[in-house]
């Protein structure tokens, strides 16, 4: 791998013991995957702030022991910890002392406190073309096919070391010619009415990743999705399957025509989807099954974190009625701050509806504690909560989450 | 008949310190994201639709065919070593940076750690589950199977 004369500045230790740590783990990693060069980046979105054990704190406070600072404009996932809602969580105290000593690594390494899965909706929007490292598969997927902007799937911990030196191995979805679509999926058989309704987008994510795995596909017929839409179908396709990147022909920025979206050349493989082939993708989104009337323990909905206009579809869908079980809404600093100005807050907490932000029920221990079962909207939240919480999962859209709510019981 | 058999390697991350490693093969079938597929407080696989739900992946030749979803898995993987519940090695079927890093970053850690190996996924079927398994320095694998 060729690198350039700051490059190998960095790896000497003449700008530091952390950046030095940081290039000798991009140069390991660019020469594991075949790089032939590190390339500049624009900003960084870091995943690694999640406590997952003390050990990821543990190097945090290494690098910050080393005087590490993020050279490009950096933003932070969530955290393990609601930090403007205390009483949000069920760690024990030594956890919860590791948690937050190492959001305040990050935050000490100069990393914006946004706390959000969703960034690209709290003002980290990166330009078409820009070459950035982001972490967290939803944002990942969301940063490379709605804004055209290019990143790998950064793991943790390589997030930190690009914000710190600039720089990323140049390989992957970097690439122009690892960016165009090999499969084409035509969607023209699937119903407007389906299209039309929220619930499609984590089911067709969810069938595309299991589909598709790493592979770039590219929509045909799938009409004018919303960015909330685009969004549910990202993460959905980033939980299944390990999608960085999709395009929808005629509205994402690399796939005006589907000539754009394949660079020129043929799919190599062509699937039609119908809503038979959807109907396992959306069984396989719950746990159980549940029948009207059943019990269930909460709704959780907001995994990608719920947008301003989202908390307020959430608010129409309430009407003024209270919640029997708890409703989990789970949102970003950024976006509570918008609808606390419009009262919303407010309101819904009045009518039992739990706001949690800077983090979320399937990476903290939110939901209390046991088993149960939880209804979501969410194909992140339906893919991760069995395993993450122990709760049996219902896969829903809004609507029947909201009445289940209400009702306490399931209204399917 | 049984007979021994050795298989190459490709050495993605060598084992640290360089060692020889022997451990019980583990199959992972099913696409896997150590974030939800392997519980980091105690090295259990806990997803419950897994069909290995609740068995350890500590000590073992990992092989791992698939993985999928979550950029965390590093995280993961590096709790792992941090509370010695690792894999003693990890064979992929392609090339992987997340995982990867977990051992990476081990490593400047200090923290003794698996090494990253890589074999096609159809080589990979060569090694029985639950044999026992020896990668030396170099990513030679020794184990006993079907000749």
């Amino acid at each position: 791998m060729l690198l350039s004369g700051l490059d190998e500045e960095m790896l000497s230790g003449l700008h530091g013991d952390a950046v030095s740590l940081s290039m000798r783990i991009l140069v390991q990693t660019g020469r594991m995957l075949g790089a032939h060069a590190l390339i500049d980046i624009r900003s960084a979105h870091i995943d690694g702030c999640l406590y997952h054990g003390d050990s990821g704190a543990l190097f945090a406070e290494k690098l910050v022991s080393f005087n590490a600072k993020v050279r490009v404009p950096t933003t932070l996932n969530v955290g393990a910890l609601d930090l403007l809602h205390a009483r949000n969580d069920r760690f024990d105290p030594a956890a919860r002392d590791m948690a937050r000593r190492m959001m305040s690594a990050y935050v000490a390494m100069g990393c914006q406190p946004t706390w959000t899965c969703a960034p690209y909706q709290a003002g980290h929007r990166p330009r078409l073309g820009e070459d950035v490292a982001w972490g967290e598969s939803n944002a990942v997927a969301f940063c490379n096919s709605v804004l055209g902007a290019r990143t790998n799937r950064y793991g943790d911990f390589l997030d930190i070391c690009a914000a710190i030196t600039g720089r990323v191995p140049q390989y992957g979805l970097h690439l122009i010619s690892q960016r165009t679509a090999t499969v084409l999926i035509d969607a023209t058989q699937l119903s407007r009415a389906f299209l039309k309704d929220d619930i499609a987008y984590p089911i067709l994510g969810a069938w595309l990743g299991a589909e598709l795995g790493a592979r770039v596909a590219a929509f045909k017929g799938l009409g004018s999705p919303s960015e909330d839409q685009l969004k549910a179908l990202g993460a959905a396709a980033a939980s299944t399957g390990a999608v960085g990147l999709f395009h929808v022909i005629g509205l994402t920025p690399e796939a005006a025509t589907e000539s754009q979206a394949f660079g020129g050349k043929h799919p190599a493989e062509i699937i039609i989807v119908d809503e038979a082939m959807l109907s396992s993708a959306r069984a396989a989104l719950s746990s159980i099954v549940l029948h009207p009337g059943d019990a269930i323990s909460a709704v959780a909905i907001g995994s990608p974190h719920l947008s301003a206009p989202e908390i307020r579809a959430l608010d129409a869908a309430v009407a003024g009625r209270r919640c029997q079980v708890p409703l989990y809404a789970c949102t970003s600093r950024h976006s509570l701050s918008i609808v606390k100005r419009e009262g919303l807050e407010d309101r819904l907490k009045s009518l039992g509806i739990i706001f949690v932000a800077d983090t979320c029920i399937v990476v903290s221990p939110i939901l209390p504690a046991g088993s149960g079962v939880l209804m979501t909207n969410s194909g992140k939240f339906a893919h991760y909560t069995p395993a993450n919480t122990g709760y049996d999962v219902v896969f829903a859209g809004l609507r029947e989450c909201v009445e289940s709510a209400i009702a306490g019981t399931c209204q399917l | 008949m049984s007979a021994a058999m050795n298989v190459n390697l490709a050495v993605l991350v060598p084992t640290a310190p360089s060692r020889t490693v022997v451990g019980r093969a583990m199959h992972l079938i099913e696409p896997i994201s150590f974030w939800g597929g392997v519980s980091p407080a105690d090295g259990l696989l806990s997803d419950p639709r897994s069909v290995r739900f609740g068995q350890s992946v500590a000590d073992r030749v990992l092989i791992v065919r698939e993985l999928r979803g979550s950029s965390s898995a590093s995280s993961v993987l590096l709790e792992l070593v941090y509370k010695r519940l690792a894999p003693c090695a990890i064979i992929l079927s392609a090339a992987d940076a997340i995982l990867a890093l977990g051992v990476l970053i081990a490593n400047e850690m200090g923290w003794p750690a698996p090494g990253i190996f890589e074999l096609s996924s159809l080589q990979q079927e060569t090694i029985p589950d639950g044999a026992i398994v020896s990668i030396d320095t170099h990513g030679v694998a020794f184990f006993e199977g079907s000749g």
